[in-house]
């Protein structure tokens, strides 16, 4: 058993770092985006594998299913749609890497000197030691809540501890909403909206025909008013 | 599994609340109506209200939420001037949107979010609330600044702020993880409260454990260059012209103050209550970034042609004068600061509204060329741009030279006496500057007939906001000794 | 080493076996359902239409999706000369792995595959990954067709998806677990018949689910990324034979899964009268019936849907995702929140027990406000939202007025 959780820990930290060595390396941008998508979804087994399921399945819901595809779409929409030949690394590239090994570095050495004794341990005995400690810290007796990410703890701490982070942060994202709406909607006021053929026809029929130019194109009505 | 649903103190929490609840108010009123009068009134009682809510808990202290927000008198008072400096932002802005055609409804609520974002960052004792704080009103901030987003200054000015902020808010989180993990890695606290920060620390080093470990030096210094962005302190400034240029005027007059206010106050909380203990390691790094951004900003103000570009690196400037009182750590500092808060908020906002009445639409920028002769059209307007100057540039008898004495004073006290005369050194050179704008007011003839005959916009809303702020400046300037006193008292009652 | 849980190594090999059977029953079944619910759907379309539809190869044309299949496997693969060869190979298989991955724990009547603790969000979770296919599919095809099916129906889902986990979170609510098995068996009471579609909040949650449901399943009123009248087959167009037939394979099968997850959340999955009386091997069989004619019903109701409503035009998808099912789902949260509070809440607000009595579930009184109060808050979000979604005449243009659209 030891053996075949390590097997399946290896295989998907490969996955996750090979998708991740390849959406930086590969030339084509969609690919790359692809690529993170891989990424994200090794991550997200990787939380499983540690029994962090809420954890995993937020990863899949929203960075792989929904951020990746915001940035797909972004591309799509923004590119050209071959997307090839971008280049990826510039002729500073390295400067990227030594401040992104730096920053690794931060967090993994003081990590691995501090907790370096209990690296491969699962959840269960997490669990235990978490008891343990919450139970030396209590004086013998166990606490009767003991800290750990379930989702009813998550929730217990959004609705507690962290209550008021919580709304603000629902208020910073009505402001964040109403002001991509606000910028994007300037271009759409200016825009005619074009109509169906049968809209067409039925004007025909009532007489109405849209002003037209020598060359044939629609003037837009309310030309003056845009500009 | 048991859920205590936690105690909801709102005293603690009023006056942020009340705007974030009225800020929705206003939204919902635009939903019915396109009078932006109403709205633009709405929003100013909105504010009056928060600031009544401030008298009413004036006097107490504690701290509610999980040690997540405090209320203090020094707290109250800053708030005061950001909801003061609001409404003249208000006031500006009343005949400005429509005379540049950007009239919309969500432009009120923005501003409310915004302003309620930094109370929140003035009340935050936490870093989660701080970075929250500095979210809520970085993220309305960037809508406002591209709120004439068909004006290509304007999406550019919006697209950089944009782009740098989300770098610093990067800094910040990662800043906070850092701290989190030394604090929190080795005790029972995990609140990344500064409270719990400054009690773990004082319990390490009596245990004598070192406390200046390089994980919270960087987590420091991460956070400090988020703060230091917001506040535009001198390496981190650089988007800080750019943005001011292409921002809506009333914007620009708006963040340059409250951006500034709220963030340093979030400063002088960060390191006197959390990082007192390890003064020696920031006092001197940010001695030496005050007079980079004192010198950087005078002197490349010198330079600048255009009046928004000028007075943008002038804010820059005052951003150092004002970390003059910040790293002093001490009451004295901190009241220092407040009001050069007060003398510059009135200041600040007083200089742009003079820009918004002469800027008209179409108008592709404000040149320094374009005050030429703005005696003859408007001699009013001239004699309080005048005032303002001089209060920008610290002239005896205005607010200017009582905040500027107040700062130098504090740091002359906290042994920082190298950092005064570095103050007082670029006090001058940033005099050429600012009286090289009287000159061209009262000196020179107009570039053009046509400029001679341009119209100036001093609609009675704009009268209104620059008679308080010549008033403010005058009376804070000749008489000064009652808000003196009333901010040493609080201030420095709160502070111990 | 000694941290792992060790289990003995003949338990471990059960578990494997155990697991590979269950996997080899989803998929069969899986597969088999799409068969039939091809059938049952062209059989049903075709009563409708006043036609009979197939009846020729098998028992009244059973074997019709059999044949069909044997066709498609025949069929030449074709990969257009341009197209981006991986990406296009890969994009049927990544539709498929999010819809078996669903199963993983859709329950089969009180038959639970695998009992995930956030077995809800998972289901969501990796039915989200279909658009990652969907955009594989119409990029990776290099035609224009479906380029533009795909960021249509990306556009589609993303949107729906929204109203779809919000009108998920009154059952979570009510039932207060993300766990499907907590979910099925909390509607047990009263004879069976605790469904939680028999209350105002869940009824609502459940037509505004059913909606955002079949814009999921890309059902017909929603069927715009592969509209054949405008853009050939969408994200299709470049597909033939096996890989065709996976995508077909994997949209049926998101279908059934859809209409499994309906029955399971609010008309009480396998639960009905007698199951618990009949006891487990004749009450599971009896829950598997019940579970089955619940999930063909609704099948059924998105078949008659497809016969009758025309398809959205694209800004009127949008419109209605955002302007309608948004806020409706929203207040129908809030409205959920109060039916929780008036039903159960005891020492939390004394005023309630003063009021209506001591919570029980036999306390009719509190269930009798909770449903007035809680059915008015929902018709009144109803009223509103179609009277602001009403165009105020001022906004109209000459040309609608003109078309007669002031009305």
């Amino acid at each position: 058993m030891n053996y075949v959780v390590l097997t399946i820990f290896f295989l998907l930290s490969a996955l996750t770092l090979g998708s991740g060595i390849m959406v930086v390396t590969v030339k084509n941008i969609i690919h790359a985006a692809l690529w993170l998508i891989s990424t994200f979804v090794g991550v997200a087994a990787l939380y499983m594998l540690m029994e962090a399921e809420f954890l995993a399945i937020v990863q899949v819901l929203v960075y792989a299913g929904a951020v990746s595809i915001l940035v797909l779409f972004a591309i799509m929409l923004t590119r050209q749609i071959t997307g090839t030949g971008t280049r990826q690394l510039h002729s500073r590239w390295w400067v990227a890497m030594l401040t992104a090994a730096a920053l690794f570095g931060g967090v993994i050495v003081p990590t691995v000197w501090q907790q370096g004794s209990s690296w491969d341990k699962t959840a269960s005995d997490a669990q235990a030691i978490l008891v343990q400690q919450a139970t030396e810290a209590n004086g013998g007796t166990r606490p009767e809540i003991i800290p750990v990410a379930g989702t009813e703890e998550l929730g217990a701490a959004l609705m507690g501890e962290y209550l008021l982070p919580f709304e603000v942060v629902s208020l910073l994202l009505t402001a964040a909403l109403i002001g991509a709406i606000l910028i994007a909607f300037e271009e759409r006021t200016r825009r005619r909206r074009v109509l169906t053929l049968a809209e067409e026809l039925a004007l025909r029929k009532r007489g109405i025909v849209e002003p037209h130019d020598e060359e044939g194109a629609v003037v837009p009505v309310d030309a003056e008013q845009a500009v | 599994m048991p859920f205590n649903p936690p105690s909801i103190d709102l005293t603690v929490l009023g006056m942020p609340a009340l705007l974030m609840a009225w800020g929705m108010l206003v939204l919902l009123i635009d939903l019915f109506t396109s009078n932006q009068r109403v709205l633009a009134t709405v929003s100013l009682i909105g504010l009056i209200a928060t600031a009544g809510v401030g008298l009413l808990t004036w006097g107490t202290q504690r701290t509610a939420f999980f040690d997540m927000v405090v209320l203090d008198n020094f707290g109250t008072v800053v708030n005061w001037i950001l909801l003061g400096a609001t409404a003249l932002s208000i006031l500006l802005a009343l005949d400005y949107l429509p005379r540049q055609n950007l009239m919309r409804g969500e432009f009120y609520a923005l501003l409310l979010f915004a302003t309620s974002g930094m109370l929140l960052l003035v009340q935050a004792n936490d870093l989660v609330m701080i970075f929250i704080g500095v979210e809520l009103l970085s993220i309305s901030l960037y809508v406002l600044t591209g709120f004439a987003v068909p004006r290509i200054s304007s999406g550019e000015a919006a697209m950089k702020y944009l782009l740098l902020g989300a770098f610093a808010a990067g800094f910040l989180v990662y800043g906070i993880a850092l701290i989190y993990g030394f604090v929190a890695a080795n005790d029972a606290i995990s609140s990344t409260s500064l409270t719990a920060i400054s009690q773990d620390l004082a319990a390490k080093q009596a245990a004598g454990i070192a406390i200046n470990d390089p994980i919270i030096l960087t987590g420091l210094g991460f956070v400090l260059i988020a703060l230091g962005f917001k506040v535009s302190m001198v390496p981190f400034h650089a988007w800080t012209p750019d943005v001011y240029e292409g921002a809506p005027t009333p914007i620009t007059a708006y963040m340059s103050v409250t951006t500034k206010g709220a963030a340093l106050v979030a400063i002088i909380r960060l390191l006197t209550v959390a990082f007192a203990a390890l003064r020696p390691e920031w006092q001197f790094i940010f001695a030496i970034l005050a007079a980079l951004t004192m010198t950087y900003g005078n002197i490349v103000a010198i330079a600048q042609k255009n009046l928004k570009r000028m007075l943008a690196y002038s804010s820059i400037a005052h951003a150092g004068y004002m970390l003059m009182g910040v790293l002093s750590a001490s009451p004295l500092g901190a009241s220092a600061f407040v009001i050069y808060l007060v003398a510059y908020a009135l200041t600040n906002i007083g200089a742009f509204a003079v820009l918004t009445t002469l800027e008209n639409r179409g108008m592709a920028a404000l040149e320094l060329q374009d005050l030429r002769g703005l005696y003859r059209r408007h001699p009013w307007l001239s004699v309080a741009m005048v005032i303002f100057m001089f209060s920008l540039a610290g002239v005896p008898l205005t607010a200017g030279f009582m905040g500027k004495f107040a700062v130098f004073q504090a740091a002359w006290d906290a042994d920082l006496k190298w950092l005064v005369l570095v103050g007082v050194l670029t006090s001058v050179i940033s005099a050429f500057f600012y009286l090289r704008v009287t000159v061209q007011m009262f000196m020179e003839e107009p570039v053009s007939a046509e400029a001679a005959e341009r119209p100036v916009f001093a609609t009675a809303p704009l009268v209104v906001g620059l008679t308080i702020a010549v008033v403010g400046i005058i009376i804070l300037g000749v008489v000064p000794s009652q808000v003196l006193n009333f901010v040493n008292n609080t201030v420095v009652a709160a502070a111990r | 080493m000694t941290y792992w849980p060790v289990i003995a190594v003949d338990a471990w090999i059960g578990l494997v076996l155990v697991s590979i059977i269950k996997v080899t029953l989803i998929l069969v079944g899986g597969s088999l359902g799409m068969m039939f619910l091809t059938w049952y759907e062209r059989r049903a379309i075709a009563y409708m239409q006043d036609r009979r539809g197939p009846n020729r190869v098998g028992p009244q044309g059973l074997l019709q999706p059999v044949s069909e299949a044997i066709k498609t496997m025949t069929k030449e693969d074709i990969t257009p000369l341009d197209a981006d060869r991986v990406v296009h190979f890969l994009a049927p298989v990544v539709m498929l792995g999010a819809t078996v991955l669903a199963f993983a724990v859709i329950p089969w009547g009180n038959l639970f595959p695998s009992s995930l603790r956030v077995g809800v969000l998972f289901i969501f979770a990796v039915t989200g990954l279909h658009t990652v296919g969907m955009l594989m599919a119409g990029w990776g095809s290099n035609n224009k067709f479906a380029l533009l099916g795909g960021m249509r129906g990306v556009a589609q889902m993303v949107s729906y998806e929204i109203p779809l986990l919000m009108a998920l979170l009154p059952i979570i609510l009510l039932s207060g677990s993300l766990s499907l098995t907590d979910i099925v068996t909390r509607q047990g009471d009263w004879y069976g018949f605790g469904w939680y579609v028999f209350s105002p909040v869940g009824l609502t949650a459940f037509i505004t689910f059913f909606i955002a449901a079949l814009a999921e399943g890309e059902r017909t009123p929603f069927d715009i990324p592969e509209a054949d009248s405008e853009i050939v087959a969408g994200y299709l167009t470049e597909y033939g034979g096996m890989k065709f037939a996976v995508f077909y394979l994997s949209n049926y099968m998101t279908n059934l899964a859809l209409c499994f997850i309906m029955a399971s959340l609010f008309l009480g999955g396998g639960n009905g009268p007698g199951v618990t009386a009949l006891g487990t091997v004749l009450g599971g069989l009896l829950s598997l019936v019940y579970f089955f004619i619940k999930a063909l019903a609704l099948f059924f109701l998105m078949v008659l849907i497809r016969g009758t409503v025309p398809r959205l035009r694209v800004d009127q998808l949008m419109g209605f995702a955002w302007k309608f099912l948004l806020p409706i789902v929203l207040v129908n949260v809030f409205s959920t929140a109060i039916w929780v509070a008036i039903t159960r809440w005891g020492p939390q607000a004394q005023i309630f027990t003063d009021w209506f009595g001591e919570p029980a579930s036999d306390n009719y009184l509190r269930y009798g406000v909770a449903i007035v109060v809680t059915l008015i808050i929902n018709l009144l979000a109803v009223y509103a939202v179609m009277r602001i979604n009403r165009r105020q005449p001022s906004d109209l243009t000459e040309e609608e007025i003109a078309l007669g659209l002031a009305g």
